[in-house]
């Protein structure tokens, strides 16, 4: 058998040999030859081949199509992010809901009395809250409550001299960081009613 | 649809049997050189940046084709290249850009002229039809070395058609 019929028999089943078998055969100039022969008589072949229209047309759908589904994934994840932010951006809020306390009635028993009152001068206790920007809610809560509660904070006593106006009811929003002037103010918006401070104790008139 | 998206059909349309012909030349299947082709485009989609001009888009469309077959061939072991008829690596890069079409019509002419008979018959089940070369031997009621034979001399028949060519 010559070199020819060889490299025939190898290329039935070129997985037989190594690449060291292969890279022997085709140095060989006149196998090299025959063989580029033989991948250029294959291409003769395959460049007969008709392509038809529709087969055009088919392959430029495949085309859009998977270049819209590409368009379809990158707007999907887009979107995937902005709801994962809005999740984020929504729990953050709601926690921070949560942690604003509902004003509850403050028990009639409790020792506003045991509080230390002249500790403090009365409008240098914003740098003692510990928690910014810490609101109360009262909601529908008496004046006398309301009072007891910011008097307590600021370590004062509370004096109600009208009998009246302990018992209104407010809804009445408190910012612990606001000084207890601005607090005062704010009160007295609302009408009948006239607080003020007068030696560390908190007076509704 | 955009005015971009319109010119790259007209381009496909344009330019596909050319560009899936010179992909079938070096890959030698079907559904490997509608891929090839289908990639192309699909860069050119993908990438707003590149613009074709009308004068050069041909040869830009088919150097891509040229070089994305040259990848896939160079990333394939030496059986596998063999298996497929892949051409040898010193002459993958002497291919001209419309894959050598003179010498594949001087081919095709050199095939259909090849004697005796039994020649043109093997080289067509075997390159056309893809048959093995004990299927052909089977098939013609012959031996694999008769096959052989036949083999060497048809190519043989074919070089020297080149050569006057």
């Amino acid at each position: 058998m010559n070199k020819n019929e060889l490299l025939f028999q190898m290329m039935e089943q070129p997985q037989l040999y190594t690449a060291e078998e292969w890279q022997e055969i085709l140095s060989d100039e006149e196998c090299r030859e025959i063989y580029t022969l033989m991948a250029k008589t294959k291409s003769a072949f395959d460049s007969q081949k008709e392509i038809d229209d529709k087969t055009i047309d088919v392959e430029w759908k495949k085309l859009t199509l998977s270049s819209r589904r590409n368009w379809l994934r990158i707007a999907a994840m887009f979107i995937g992010v902005l709801m994962l932010s809005g999740i984020t951006f929504a729990a953050i809020h709601m926690l921070r809901f949560m942690i604003v306390p509902k004003f509850q009635p403050v028990p009639t028993e409790q020792p506003l009395q045991a509080k230390p009152t002249a500790a403090h001068p009365a409008d240098n206790n914003k740098n003692d809250s510990t928690i910014a920007m810490q609101a109360v809610v009262f909601e529908n809560v008496p004046l006398d409550s309301i009072i007891k509660e910011i008097a307590c904070y600021h370590h004062l006593d509370v004096e109600l001299q009208n009998e009246e106006a302990k018992q209104l009811r407010f809804y009445f929003v408190w910012k612990q960081d606001d000084n207890l002037q601005e607090v005062i103010e704010k009160l007295n918006m609302f009408e009948h009613v006239n607080t003020t401070v007068e030696n560390n104790k908190l007076i509704v008139k | 649809m955009t005015t971009r998206e319109k010119n790259l059909e007209t381009l496909f349309k344009q330019h596909y049997r050319q560009m899936y012909r010179l992909a079938t030349i070096l890959l030698h299947d079907d559904a490997e050189s509608k891929d090839i082709v289908h990639d192309v485009f699909a860069q050119l989609l993908a990438s707003p940046t590149i613009e074709l001009h009308e004068q050069t888009a041909a040869a830009f469309l088919l150097i891509s084709v040229r070089n994305r077959c040259l990848n896939v061939i160079r990333n394939r072991k030496i059986q596998e290249r063999v298996q497929r008829l892949y051409l040898l690596d010193q002459d993958t890069t002497i291919i001209p850009p419309d894959g050598g079409n003179e010498e594949l019509k001087a081919l095709s002419v050199g095939i259909s002229q090849l004697m005796p008979p039994i020649c043109r018959e093997i080289i067509e089940l075997h390159f056309r039809d893809g048959l093995t070369f004990r299927e052909i031997a089977h098939r013609l009621g012959v031996s694999e070395t008769t096959i052989y034979k036949h083999l060497r001399s048809a190519l043989l028949q074919l070089r020297e058609h080149l050569k006057r060519n």
